[in-house]
């Protein structure tokens, strides 16, 4: 293949006034403004562009478009890499750095080449049945690293990405010759339109044979920018449709790569909503199918003539197409027009099939077949032979151009739930049936005859919403046969073996593997392509689908439309994940919720941490302090003397109603509606499993008004489960539920000291313990503010609660810092918080428990046989899995040198792995008021195994542990009244 | 007010408003007494979908059992908050929020271009009186058009600063000199 760059005129894209220049593996290329990469490239004679991902077979670049399987480099360096992008997708541009991935030490001389050696023991699937003895983790590093196609970039991104919504009235999704039509039909009838499309201007495959009774190209596209324009139509270029989901709702990314406004941004993703969207997204071009059809000289026809005539590029000198397609003929006569010379066209159908004219002069063999492409990186001549055998003859050229047919770029369509319908005469799956707000035209559609194109995407265009719209006049493209492979009396003429028929050509899938994969068993379409790789690489099976469901309906005697096509999903065509992100990185990644006191832990050497959702003190390290030395040392002093701790993110719900008692029972294990006012009860909550999804303590405001606290990480999936019930299931329930987290901060108060510390202040008597129950909340004023003050624990001390407005939590832990100094107070954090808990064995919603847990498994049964009333989940209990004495139950452990900490997740069991294990450890730390590690696990039988020892087993290494009760400290619970 | 980013260049700009006092009015379908306890302060009462009634303070439809008071002045918002304290009426009740939301003024001309980079274009509220429930990131937010040129983003407390990164954010990427 000697590819070159064409005279002027030829080139409608580019501009030979301005040169650009960039590297290709280290060397400088040259081209103009407007090429593509790929344009650029074969303007200067490089072919060989890449290497397969299996094989690491050479690959060249094969299409001109978005649809390229073969032409994928790496754009950019270190942090600015994108890899494995298409070349014919980017806009050459100086300065741009283009490389090869997929080969080593090069592209040239690719070690990888010599698995091409070993093909044969390399067929579909052959993973699955090797890499197994003496054990597949030996295989593991090596074949990850050789997995890996090319490396992503190796520092954050630099490049800004941005975000937009839009509303349109009519969205046309395209602006080529259909599309166009369509979008100034509508906009004639009155209403607002919005064209889409991918490339750098609007007019499609303009300057093609197939276009060329709109007459000049350049004026054609100078009256339609200049109808487009009056008609009001809202053009944006360079933005590529990539989802349509429910609800019209198309997502759209426009680049900015390569542009003037590249250094501003990058992409933006265009998230539209429109009342009628009309699909104008073209019709891919079928490869033939035959031996040698993957290598550097062979590319599709349509790609050919578009870089002769869009890009000034000749792929060949002497090109010969093959084809069993009446397009083929359109492009012999371009390309001649263009100065290149035509080997021949070799046509698979007979002649009385073949309703288009060969330019004169052109040698035409009818029922004809490459059978093989002689050259390793590029072409230099093909064999041919009759479909009905006998000889094969030898033609010179160095570019084969294959012609197979056409597949219509249905990806949107299906997306929004179009089905489709095979198309016998033209070998093409199209869309099936009409949907609302959805109209598809042109080659999408299927048409391909371009006056009914016209005179039917017209139409489309002037259909509003509602209105019947005509059907597609689908066909144009005369007869194709689905399967394009040469007959085996062709091959048989050869007289030798003949080479691989590839048909997906990315991921090296061949005609033999979808035939091994029919043999195996795996003949769903969903399985074909899962088993093969076919259409699983970048291209997503843009070229290659079609082509391999068919061979799968010849090897299991089913027709391609009872094959059927694979689901289609987003995006459209590779995405940036940047695009996708559209700005989510550092701060705007997600909320993360600072505490409404934030500047007193700052002043206090908080060490902040995210729990859910929430930045909060692990800890407060002093000099010398590591986490656990602070969190133990917090832990400590608290239980001596008093601590101070931000509760502000539990969560704070305020159900209120006549039925707010009701509806608590409902949702609790523990009876709510008998709590007296001013008293609080602990609570579970389950969903209709069973399963324990969170706790808290609700507390009794007045005769219908609660305060619920919830875990500070649950509280907005309490919330949400609180209104489905209501607004779903129990709808006669008069209740509100109002969520408060944010109004009220918290600051707890702990330890033996507590009451003290708060009487210094000047909280009133009525909160002293003497006179205020653990489990109770009142009502205070303190400072000129309404406070509600709870007396409960979570560490085992005596310990309030104190409710506050948000913006006054601040100011109340400076006062009884102050004043706590003489008591040494110290503030402590969410892991010596976490330590007391433990010493005491309450439990931790989602650390302690997991989706199977359930209320009795965590000694909460008592809780559940005592409660008369339904609630939700209750009838989940009596399933016969809850009553397993197997079950996972929750224990106490310590390590029997009682010097080891045992990890969290570390696996129990009697004997050593492979022995199945027992349960695992859930929570640990290292108890300052015990002076030992400490932990809770989940075992099965748990309960009636105190005293038990068994293995702790962690990484590879057995820690011997002992079951014991809990709580660890304070069985009694005295400490709890100061 | 704290101005984060100023209107300048016929571009809009942001500031963060404080000494709002804000409660919230729930109801039961059929209540009565929300709506009087709303009018005995002379304010107008507003119960239709995307509704914003009044003007200083305002009352946001938020949901068909919700509205929203909020104004910078307290006396009449405090007096409803306590007509409908827990345990006032039987169908309604009000609860404070002045500690719960955090509020950011976007004003000047081109608000709607600069939301178009943060909220679904559907939910943008063109016009002044107007309300309306959106998604900003993984924020809920209200959008309150008070005028042509002045829109109240109203959302909870702890996220301001995430919005605060998102609404600088998004200015640039709106009006960035793209050619």
């Amino acid at each position: 293949m000697s590819s070159e760059r064409l005279p002027a005129p030829h080139g409608t894209r580019i501009d030979r006034a301005r040169r650009v220049r960039f590297t290709f593996n280290g060397r400088t290329v040259e081209g103009f403004a407007g090429d593509t990469v790929a344009s650029a490239l074969l303007g200067q004679g490089i072919t060989h562009v890449g290497r397969s991902y299996k094989l690491h077979r050479p690959r060249g670049i094969f299409s001109c478009g978005v649809e390229e399987p073969t032409g994928v480099v790496d754009i950019g360096a270190g942090a600015l890499r994108t890899p494995n992008t298409r070349v014919t997708d980017i806009l050459a541009r100086d300065g741009l750095v283009a490389s090869s991935g997929n080969c080593w030490p090069s592209l040239e001389f690719d070690l990888g080449a010599s698995l091409s050696r070993l093909a044969a023991f390399m067929p579909a699937g052959f993973y699955y049945k090797t890499f197994m003895w003496p054990h597949w983790h030996l295989f593991e590093p090596p074949i990850r690293y050789m997995a890996a196609a090319s490396t992503a970039g190796d520092g954050p991104d630099p490049d800004r990405y941005d975000e937009v919504s839009a509303k349109a009235e009519v969205l046309v999704v395209g602006a080529g010759a259909a599309g166009i039509v369509a979008a100034l039909a509508a906009a004639r009838s009155g209403r607002q339109v919005t064209l889409l499309e991918a490339d750098v201007q609007v007019g499609g495959w303009l300057a093609t044979q197939a276009l060329q009774p709109l007459g000049d190209a350049s004026s054609r596209l100078q009256a339609w920018r200049c109808e487009l324009a009056s008609a009001g139509v809202t053009v944006q270029l360079r933005t590529t449709a990539q989802a349509l989901y429910d609800h019209s709702l198309l997502t759209a990314i426009e680049s900015f790569e390569g542009s003037e406004a590249h250094g501003v941004l990058r992409e933006r993703l265009w998230k539209f909503r429109a009342r009628q969207i009309i699909l104008a997204t073209g019709a891919f071009e079928r490869p033939m199918l035959f031996p040698d059809n993957d290598q550097p000289g062979v590319m599709l026809a349509g790609a050919v003539e578009r870089y002769a005539t869009h890009y000034g590029v000749g792929c060949g000198s002497k090109v010969l197409i093959a084809t069993a397609c009446d397009s083929a003929y359109g492009v012999a006569q371009s390309l001649l027009q263009a100065g290149i010379d035509i080997a021949a066209i070799v046509d698979r159908r007979a002649q009385g099939d073949v309703a288009a004219s060969a330019p004169a002069g052109i040698e035409v063999l009818h029922e004809s077949v490459v059978v093989a492409v002689q050259g390793k990186r590029s072409a230099r001549g093909v064999q041919v032979a009759g479909v009905q055998g006998g000889g094969s003859r030898h033609l010179d050229a160095d570019l084969v151009a294959s012609a197979g047919g056409f597949t219509p770029n249905v990806n949107l369509y299906s997306q929004a739930g179009g089905s489709l319908r095979w198309v016998e005469e033209a070998s093409m799956f199209v869309p099936g049936r009409q949907l609302p707000g959805v109209a598809v035209v042109g080659g999408a559609a299927g048409v391909f005859d371009l006056r009914s194109a016209i005179e039917h995407a017209e139409a489309m265009g002037r259909t509003a919403i509602g209105e019947l719209a005509p059907d597609a006049p689908v066909g144009g493209i005369g007869r194709v046969p689905a399967d394009t492979r040469p007959t085996p009396a062709a091959l048989a003429a050869l007289k030798g073996k003949p080479g691989k028929i590839f048909v997906d050509l990315q991921n090296d899938v061949a005609a033999s593997d979808v035939e091994l994969a029919a043999r195996e068993g795996y003949r769903s379409v969903e399985h074909l392509k899962r088993y093969t790789t076919t259409g699983m690489a970048t291209d997503q099976g843009k070229t290659s689908n079609v082509n391999a469901l068919v061979l799968m309906g010849q090897a299991t005697d089913r027709r391609p439309e009872q094959v059927g096509t694979t689901k289609f999903r987003p995006p459209y065509k590779p995405v940036t994940l940047n695009a996708m992100a559209a700005g989510r990185s550092g701060a705007r990644y997600r909320p993360l919720k600072p505490l409404p006191a934030r500047d007193w832990h700052v002043a206090r050497g908080a060490l902040f941490e995210e729990f859910g959702g929430w930045e909060r003190p692990a800890a407060y390290l002093q000099p010398g302090e590591d986490l656990h030395m602070a969190a133990e040392r917090e832990a400590a002093l608290v239980r001596q003397g008093v601590g101070l701790f931000e509760g502000s993110p539990l969560g704070k719900i305020e159900v209120y109603g006549p039925d707010a008692a009701d509806f608590l029972d409902l949702m609790y294990v523990g009876t709510m509606s008998t709590v007296a006012v001013g008293g609080a009860r602990y609570g579970a909550m389950l969903n209709e499993n069973g399963i324990v999804i969170d706790d808290g303590i609700v507390a009794r405001l007045g005769p219908e008004h609660f305060w619920v606290n919830t875990t500070s990480g649950g509280v907005e999936r309490a919330v949400l489960g609180f209104e489905e019930w209501l607004q779903c299931e129990y709808v006669h329930h008069r209740v509100f539920v109002v969520p408060m987290t944010s109004q009220w901060g918290n600051v707890t108060v702990s330890g033996p000291n507590a009451w003290k510390l708060l009487s210094k202040v000047g909280f009133e008597d009525a909160l002293a313990p003497a006179s205020m129950k653990h489990m109770t909340m009142r009502e205070t004023e303190f400072g000129g503010h309404v406070m509600r003050v709870l007396r409960a624990s979570f560490n085992g001390e005596l310990g309030y609660e104190i409710n506050l407005p948000a913006s006054q939590t601040q100011a109340l832990f400076e006062r009884l810092w102050d004043a706590g100094q003489s008591l040494g107070v110290c503030p402590y954090g969410v892991e010596a918080l976490m330590t007391m808990r433990l010493e005491k064995g309450f439990i931790h919603v989602g650390a302690d428990t997991d989706g199977t847990t359930l209320p009795q498994d965590v000694g909460l049964a008592r809780a559940v046989e005592k409660k008369k009333a339904n609630f939700v989940g209750r009838r989940s209990l009596s399933r016969p899995a809850g009553k397993d004495p197997d079950r996972l139950q929750l224990v106490g452990l310590q390590p029997v040198d009682r010097r080891t900490r045992l990890p969290v997740g570390a696996h129990l069991s009697l004997k050593a792995p492979p022995a199945e294990a027992e349960g695992f450890v859930t929570s640990s730390a290292y108890s300052p008021a015990l002076q030992q590690p400490i932990a809770l696990a989940l075992l099965k039988r748990g309960t009636q195994r105190v005293g038990e020892k068994l293995q702790a087993w962690h990484l590879g290494s057995a820690i011997e542990a002992e079951v014991v009760k809990t709580p660890f400290f304070d069985p009694a619970g005295e400490r709890l009244h100061g | 007010m704290v101005e984060l980013i100023p209107s300048q260049g016929g571009l809009p700009g942001c500031r963060r408003v404080r000494g709002l006092t804000a409660i919230t009015i729930r109801h039961f379908p059929g209540d009565a007494s929300a709506a009087e306890a709303v009018r005995t302060q002379g304010l107008v009462w507003s119960n239709l979908p995307g509704e914003l009634s009044g003007s200083e303070p305002w009352l946001a439809w938020r949901s068909p059992n919700e509205t929203i008071a909020l104004g910078f002045t307290a006396a009449p918002i405090q007096a409803v908050l306590a007509a409908l304290a827990p345990g006032r009426s039987a169908s309604a009740m009000a609860a404070n929020l002045s500690d719960a939301l955090a509020v950011f003024e976007l004003h000047g001309p081109r608000i709607d271009e600069w939301l178009a980079h943060l909220v679904d274009a559907s939910s943008i509220p063109r016009d002044p009186g107007r309300c309306s429930r959106s998604r900003l990131a993984d924020a809920a937010v209200m959008l309150l058009r008070l005028q042509a040129d002045r829109l109240w983003l109203v959302v909870d407390g702890p996220v301001a600063t995430y919005l605060e990164n998102w609404l600088a954010f998004s200015h640039e990427g709106a009006f960035a000199p793209i050619l």
